[in-house]
């Protein structure tokens, strides 16, 4: 018995070490001078932080990287809640279609993506290329299968149908029902589909080089160029980047947390 | 006149049937159910009412003087308890009930007073500010209806409400409903499978096959005098038999089938004088006797027919074992007969 016991915590820390490793190594070469002979690092140094937080191409980066993952998750949000909503109550029959559409995303890759919107946007009447919107655009339909996946399974885990039934036989509308009865309990997976979109979107690379690269330059395409000028510096750069993400992440669990309204 | 009236109403999905014309009457204040086997169409019939689920043009219903055929469902003043209750997580037991009080308008004072009379009512008082996800099934339950009788509707649909819950407080609750539908005079409507329950429970049964209405009664009348096989099988453990079946079992020749009930089937030990009354006597074996409390069933093989025999639980039924021979009585007059 205690065998079986102490094989399950020995796979389970060496998986754990086995993903940690690679980010523990990232900072140590983060806050190293020198590391290319010896096991550890040879000396230990803040500069390269200090060096990142002094430039202000990185702040700027990281804004624009902001600026747009808050919009397009802003808009993804209302457009999808109310898909989703709509689809469900009214147009049940459509729902296969808009499972489909909301799939098409995983069969296209990236490139091909960034390739045919360039060449549709950057002539005729939307000549959108080289704009923030033509990314803003390409990030809302990427992340289109998580949306609407996590609002779906939502509202099939409160079972928001019959929940809104309840609601009309007591009195209220459709949409009355919606928001006082359905939105606050698929707030909390709601929440986690925004969650796992802004973390996809923060890293996405391919779609914010080749639409807009440089013009407009975000925190994907900043690292890359540092990158290729240090190992350090980009090594401080993807430290940032996970502790920006792990704030986030806890920030928004305590609002599921606190949107379920008294459940511990 | 009846308070309700169901003409006609039929209701397609894809290709199926679910309900086929049917037509119903329900009298004022009195608690009739829809009992059936699954798929019956029985739940359909409740949506249907409630205007959660359209039918197909022809069909009328009519709830005291309103023909609410056409009306959606806010406007039609009817109250539903579903099976998964459907309790809004986010509000207290308190707000879950106020809720249909503040969509009519009404302000926080006058719905407060309603609202506490009734948590009386189903005995909850207490829990006003808890979850329903910190309350027990039966707990629940009681919210869900005191929901749907605050407002004050015309009617009330329970769409099996007490199937989620374990035996012994389905047993009390049938009791509480019961209760408190007779207290506030309500005319209701009741969804189950389980014949026990509605016969518990109800003023009037309505019995549904496939879409349709086969029998309509009271308890007593529906149990006493099936109208059909499907009936009889259904309502109890009847002994449905055939022509062919009392010719191997009595060697008699009687037209059409009957139904025995199996309380009326009398076992008597083998040297047993015959009893005086117009029946058939003929020997048996007890293939089985399986003790269900207060009620001893023994299922019993003779000539090849199998019976199921059910005894009250008191010490003379203890002379009886599994592989003993016994004289079985049917007597004529409580054969049903089944068309």
């Amino acid at each position: 018995m205690k065998n079986r016991l102490l094989w399950h915590k020995a796979l389970t820390a060496i998986v754990l070490l086995y993903l940690f490793i690679p980010l523990l190594a990232t900072f140590l070469y983060s806050i190293s001078t020198d590391w290319y002979r010896t096991v550890l690092p040879e000396g230990y140094t803040g500069k390269w932080y200090g060096e990142l937080v002094s430039d202000p191409r990185f702040i700027d980066a990281l804004g624009r990287t902001l600026f747009v993952c808050i919009v397009t998750i802003l808009i993804s949000l209302v457009v999808m809640v109310i898909t989703v909503f709509a689809v469900t109550v009214y147009l049940p029959r459509l729902e296969r279609l808009l499972q489909g559409i909301a799939m098409l995303p995983y069969a296209v890759p990236p490139v091909v993506t960034a390739v045919g919107l360039i060449t549709i946007y950057s002539q005729g009447p939307f000549a959108l290329s080289g704009s923030v919107w033509l990314v803003i655009g390409a990030y809302f339909v990427a992340i289109l299968p998580y949306m609407y996946q996590g609002i779906r399974n939502s509202m099939r885990t409160v079972d928001a149908i019959s929940l809104l039934d309840a609601a009309e036989l007591l009195g209220a509308s459709k949409l009355k029902g919606f928001w006082l009865v359905v939105f606050p309990n698929i707030l909390p997976g709601v929440l986690v589909a925004t969650l796992l979109s802004f973390s996809i979107l923060f890293g996405e690379f391919v779609l914010a080089n080749l639409l807009i690269g440089g013009h407009y330059e975000m925190i994907q395409v900043y690292l890359v160029r540092r990158m290729e000028e240090n190992g350090h510096l980009a090594s401080s750069i993807v430290v940032c980047y996970f502790i920006f993400i792990s704030i986030i992440s806890a920030v928004v669990l305590r609002l599921g947390r606190s949107a379920k309204e008294g459940r511990t | 006149m009846s308070y309700v009236r169901i003409e006609q109403v039929s209701k397609r999905y894809h290709q199926e049937q679910v309900l086929k014309e049917v037509s119903l009457t329900i009298e004022k204040g009195a608690l009739v159910t829809l009992l059936g086997p699954s798929g019956c169409g029985k739940s359909t019939l409740l949506r249907c009412i409630a205007g959660l689920t359209d039918i197909e043009p022809g069909g009328k219903m009519i709830v005291g003087e309103t023909d609410i055929t056409n009306r959606s469902p806010k406007e039609r003043e009817v109250g539903m308890v579903f099976q998964s209750y459907a309790l809004f997580p986010n509000l207290t037991v308190f707000d879950n009930i106020a809720f249909g009080l503040k969509m009519k308008g009404l302000e926080k004072r006058v719905y407060t007073e309603k609202v506490e009379q009734i948590i009386r009512l189903v005995d909850l008082t207490g829990r006003e500010q808890q979850y329903p996800h910190q309350l027990s099934g039966g707990q629940q339950q009681r919210v869900a209806l005191a929901r749907s009788l605050v407002v004050e509707p015309k009617i009330l649909l329970l769409d099996e409400p007490l199937s989620a819950l374990d035996a012994k407080i389905r047993k009390n609750l049938q009791m509480e409903l019961r209760r408190i539908q007779k207290a506030l005079s309500i005319t209701t409507v009741f969804v189950t499978h389980d014949q026990e329950e509605a016969m518990t429970v109800s003023d009037h049964i309505f019995i549904m096959d496939q879409g349709r209405i086969v029998q309509a009664g009271t308890p007593d009348e529906i149990y006493r005098s099936p109208a059909n096989e499907f009936v009889a099988r259904f309502i109890g453990s009847y002994n449905v038999l055939n022509a062919a079946d009392w010719k191997s079992l009595v060697a008699e020749q009687r037209t059409g089938s009957y139904a025995v009930r199996p309380e009326v089937i009398r076992l008597l030990p083998i040297d047993a004088p015959d009893v005086r009354e117009t029946g058939w006597h003929f020997t048996g074996k007890v293939r089985e006797k399986t003790l269900k409390g207060n009620v001893i069933r023994a299922q019993i093989v003779a000539n090849g027919i199998p019976l199921h025999v059910d005894m009250l639980n008191t010490s003379s039924q203890h002379d009886i074992h599994e592989g003993m021979d016994v004289r079985v009585f049917i007597p004529e007059s409580e054969c049903v007969p089944l068309d």
